[in-house]
């Protein structure tokens, strides 16, 4: 027994973990290579250093950053009354909150272009992105918030506290590490934010985002297009780094509480706090209404014309419409991009469990691409399709690549968690009984893995169906997917166009929640995390 | 000082309580957990709102007054320092409140920790602390302010029992020496009468009259 023991020891590392690790590792770093090479060139230093490019920064950092302002300042009354207050349909509230953040940008950007009076402006994108991050920063900062002993504000009453001194006093500093989590964020989701700026923003003030995909597609200045990537990379990585570095001066976790009860709201801040998150909830439907308001409304009336032309095209030609063409074009995509994010997450996933050493550095290396952009990711792969040996450029597998490593992490997130939560205890029993390793893995781990492996599976088709970050760089003009046909849609004149552009979105939202639904559903209670 | 009833999630928990605290003196209530002796405390220290009835201090009705008006001290069965600050600045914490004549805070942080029996724990981090050390500091902490009236939840109950007998002689003296009235819930019979002066004890959602 001992002797096997040791043989599964010395067999899972080596095995196992090892080659598809460095597969994964190859293919997030091939194109991070990739853009390093084209960005660090002599001549990039003038794009660094031209007075267009820190108006750039300057604006995409301001805007991320009352962005991230209102989103936390808005989710903090909105936390309190979700996570201390008891309040009817709590859960509900809940689940409303949480749906933005789960919708395609494209789709929002439309939504809020609609919607807003002001769109075209700076206000609306931050709108936009209050909208997508606040359910974001309730979660991150209600699962702490929830966690406070509630009696450690009623010591500090007792003590002379007012309600104003005991939140400054008390609950701020144990906050303060959840908060700054969320901000952190926050920040990255907003600053490194695409589809949303290039649908709601003002087209002559480009985010650092859209300034890379335009000199990159539309002007065709790839090296600039990399310099600038690099750039926002660097503020990325700074961003976590300090972060990572708040985390840990601030952490005062692990002394709270493990009595916790959600009270009868009362008082005027109480329900105050209970009308805000109510109103947000709310809010959270218009948008989504929105879309399905403009994809009925045909003129001055209202009626399904949008909806009919969309699959049967008027001048009875037999090619697809837009729509249909999108539609197919993108449901294959899913399909190939998330088999690729499932292989490569959970090889990724299972290769980190049985890792006795550096399980950490491997966790982040799996999940840098959360932190690299969608855009970047496009620009990089885009990079290596012209720089390599053979000319890939347009090969229809690039685009559900990007989009399978935008959504690797995701699948990391939700497969880890379940893998680590097995008893290693329990392989152990197997090995002893004789199993071999393979099968020891199949027994134990298999059936458990094979259910996250179909959540992971249902949220990374969410991703690729809604993708549009990388994929701007990689479709070619005559395989658009959906987002992209929605943007170029837009773009177009005419009031039939919207009206296609809205039911696509329809579609899509629709499709997007059902995948996302179901996964949540299946999801084990136990796990963490996303 | 209380005369009411007393309702916790919907259910009576006491129909009419009279309860009255004289100058300098230790009353223990004694009951069976669930019977309601936690929620009355939680009502006088005004934690949680009176069903009905009243509650006065000093002749004036206090009913209606926040829990950081009051002045009444609380200590929990867990310690419940604040976890972010260190020993002396959880004691400190109530002075911060405390009007009138200036106080030097290091000084009498020092005063407290003394008379607790934790000379040189200023600077300790409060995760540090065995059980018996942190409800000694959570004692300290509660009396900081000098409080009109001590409200004692069950504060021995998470500790074993030498530390808890010892403990209980050093509230005891304590309380005597400072002539802070103090209200002590508990459902041990032993600790309620070697701690009090008076001892209460509820049954069938009343306060028996006294022995």
């Amino acid at each position: 027994m001992d002797s096997n023991r040791a043989a599964l020891k010395a067999a899972r590392p080596l095995g196992l973990a090892l080659l598809p690790l460095a597969a994964v590792a190859l293919l997030v770093a091939a194109p991070l290579w990739a853009l390093l090479t084209e960005g660090l060139q002599p001549a990039s230093w003038d794009t660094l250093v031209a007075g267009s490019t820190w108006r750039v920064m300057g604006y995409t950092t301001a805007q991320a950053l009352v962005s991230t302002a209102l989103s936390i300042g808005l989710a903090l009354p909105v936390a309190f009354a979700l996570y201390r207050l008891s309040i009817p349909g709590r859960r509900i509230w809940l689940a409303l909150i949480t749906i933005p953040f789960v919708l395609p940008t494209v789709v929002v950007g439309l939504a809020f272009r609609e919607l807003l009076p002001f769109a075209g402006t700076t206000w609306a994108i931050i709108v936009a992105h209050v909208f997508f991050n606040v359910g974001l920063a309730v979660r991150v900062i209600g699962a702490v918030w929830g966690q406070l002993d509630g009696r450690l504000g009623e010591v500090a009453a007792s003590l002379g506290a007012s309600a104003f001194a005991r939140f400054r006093l008390v609950t701020w500093p144990l906050l303060r590490p959840a908060i700054t989590a969320a901000s952190v964020l926050v920040f990255m989701f907003t600053f490194t934010s695409f589809g949303v700026v290039l649908v709601v923003g003002d087209p002559a003030l480009p985010t650092i985002e859209v300034e890379i995909y335009q000199r990159a597609i539309q002007r065709l200045d790839l090296d600039a297009a990399a310099a600038l990537a690099i750039l926002q990379l660097v503020v990325v990585v700074f961003t976590l780094g300090l972060a990572s570095r708040l985390q840990q001066r601030l952490s005062v976790v692990g002394v709270v509480a493990d009595v916790s009860r959600r009270e009868k709201p009362r008082g005027t801040g109480d329900y105050l706090a209970v009308s805000i998150a109510v109103f947000v909830a709310v809010a959270v439907i218009l948008p989504i209404a929105q879309l399905v308001a403009t994809s009925l409304q045909v003129g001055d009336s209202w009626g399904l014309t949008w909806y009919a032309e969309a699959f049967a095209p008027s001048d009875n030609t037999t090619r697809a419409t837009p729509v249909a063409e999108a539609l197919w074009i993108s449901s294959r995509y899913a399909v190939v991009a998330t088999m690729l994010a499932l292989v490569l997450g959970m090889l990724a996933a299972i290769s980190v469990t049985h890792l006795k050493r550096g399980q950490a550095t491997l966790d982040t290396i799996v999940t840098l691409p959360l932190g690299i952009s969608a855009v970047s990711i496009g620009l990089g792969l885009l990079l290596l399709s012209i720089g390599g040996p053979l000319d890939l450029r347009g090969w229809w597998l690039l685009v559900p690549l990007g989009q399978a490593l935008v959504a690797m992490p995701i699948v990391v997130r939700v497969v880890l968690p379940v893998l680590r939560s097995i008893d290693p205890r329990l392989r152990d029993v197997a090995a002893s009984l004789g199993a071999r390793p393979i099968r020891v893995w199949l027994t134990v781990d298999g059936p458990l893995a094979l259910r996250a492996a179909a959540v992971a599976g249902a949220l990374s088709a969410a991703v690729s169906l809604g993708e549009f970050g990388a994929t701007a760089f990689l479709a070619r003009a005559d395989t658009p997917t959906v987002p992209v046909q929605i943007v170029r849609l837009l773009s177009r004149p005419g009031e039939a166009n919207l009206g296609q552009a809205a039911v696509l979105s329809v579609i899509l939202v629709i499709v997007t929640a059902t995948v996302v639904g179901v996964a949540e559903r299946a999801r084990p209670s136990k796990s963490t995390g996303w | 000082m209380l005369d009411g009833a007393i309702t916790y999630e919907g259910r009576l928990l006491l129909h009419e309580v009279r309860l009255d605290v004289p100058p300098g003196h230790i009353v223990a209530l004694l009951g069976p957990s669930g019977s309601g002796k936690s929620s009355l405390l939680r009502c006088i220290v005004g934690v949680q709102p009176l069903t009905s009835g009243s509650i006065s201090w000093d002749g004036h009705d206090i009913t209606g007054v926040a829990t950081h008006r009051r002045g009444f001290g609380l200590v929990f069965q867990d310690a419940l320092l604040f976890p972010h600050l260190n020993v002396a600045a959880n004691i400190a914490f109530g002075l911060r409140f405390t009007s009138g004549e200036k106080i030097n805070t290091r000084q009498r942080v020092e005063e407290l920790l003394e008379l607790v029996g934790l000379e040189g724990f200023s600077h300790r981090g409060v995760d540090t602390l065995s059980g018996g050390e942190a409800q000694r500091v959570a004692l300290a902490r509660a009396l900081a302010p000098g409080p009109k009236l001590l409200c004692l939840d069950e504060p021995f109950g998470a500790l074993d029992r030498d530390l808890r007998e010892r403990l209980v002689h050093d509230v005891r003296d304590l309380l005597t020496l400072l002539g802070t009235p103090a209200i002590h819930v508990t459902h041990d019979p032993d600790e309620a009468e070697q701690l009090a002066d008076e001892v209460r004890t509820i049954r069938d959602g009343s306060l028996d009259p006294r022995c």
